[in-house]
């Protein structure tokens, strides 16, 4: 390693600062861009619709949602409508909830705030999460919707390798690419506070 | 006489003091992303109080602790899992 030399180093950063003095608008050119590029971001609202409001207006409420979504520019990917399911605790003195999820994708996404003030100022939604989901997230709401995921078993049946495309009935362990080895027989849970 | 292996009795099990070696399920399995509007697959990772369970009980490595306890917290946020709760399991 060369010894820390004062002149050569000043000389040397120097060189670095007018070459990219020189360079500098092409690499803001670079940098515009790969800004201008327009990923496609794919995102993830889940709400909760109150149950009291008939059926009619509960789908009205999602249409509503889904609409503003298309306002703003979203490719809406796809909409799960999970129904009346019950809450674990009591939100606004209501014991159950109509669960949508909306997964939709977007390029410039500075909008997402406005989209949830919206929310928030509908009084018939009781709850709203957004969730921006990474190409994990992506892939495995994927796989889900294709069945390549399957859901989990009480009991656990001892299975083969479940490939892919597997039939998804035998699969008691959840996710595709599953090695020989069967499941986690998990390290025992002990329950500390039991 | 020679005593075979299944003949020896032994007053304690031979199997005491061997540890099943803990591995976290997510490295194992390739399982990248957990989902948090997904209850049954949680509740492995909380106790019965609705408390998440410590890394050291699940066997989890910490990047995919993180995880499970963010997507908990938003399974509780939706109210798909309690806050507190007792006899959860």
């Amino acid at each position: 390693m060369k010894p820390f030399n004062h002149e050569t180093f000043f000389h040397d950063t120097c060189i670095f600062r007018y070459l990219m003095v020189l360079l500098r608008p092409f690499f803001t050119n670079v940098l515009y861009f790969s800004h201008n590029r327009l990923i496609m971001r794919h995102y993830e609202v889940t709400f909760i619709v109150d149950p009291v409001l008939s059926g009619d207006e509960v789908k009205a409420t999602a249409e509503h949602i889904q609409k503003d979504l298309k306002h703003f520019g979203a490719t809406i990917v796809h909409v799960d409508e999970t129904g009346l399911r019950q809450l674990a605790y009591s939100i606004n003195k209501r014991s159950t909830g109509v669960f949508y999820c909306i997964e939709f994708g977007t390029e410039a996404a500075d909008w997402l705030v406005k989209f949830e003030l919206n929310m928030k100022r509908n009084e018939r939604l009781l709850r709203y999460l957004t969730v921006k989901l990474d190409k994990f997230g992506v892939k495995y709401n994927d796989d889900k919707r294709s069945g390549r995921i399957g859901s989990r078993k009480k009991t656990e049946a001892p299975s083969t390798d479940a490939p892919v495309a597997a039939p998804v009935a035998a699969a008691p362990a959840r996710k595709a690419a599953i090695p020989e080895e069967e499941t986690v027989s998990a390290p025992e849970v002990i329950d500390l506070d039991a | 006489m020679a005593a075979s292996r299944e003949d020896v009795k032994f007053l304690s099990n031979p199997k005491i003091g061997l540890r099943n070696k803990k591995y976290c399920r997510f490295r194992k399995f390739g399982i990248k992303y957990i989902d948090y509007k997904d209850s049954d697959f949680l509740l492995q990772f909380i106790n019965e109080q609705g408390k998440l369970l410590p890394r050291r009980i699940t066997g989890n490595s910490l990047k995919y602790q993180r995880r499970v306890s963010s997507a908990v917290k938003r399974a509780r946020h939706l109210a798909i899992l309690p806050f507190v709760a007792d006899l959860m399991k």
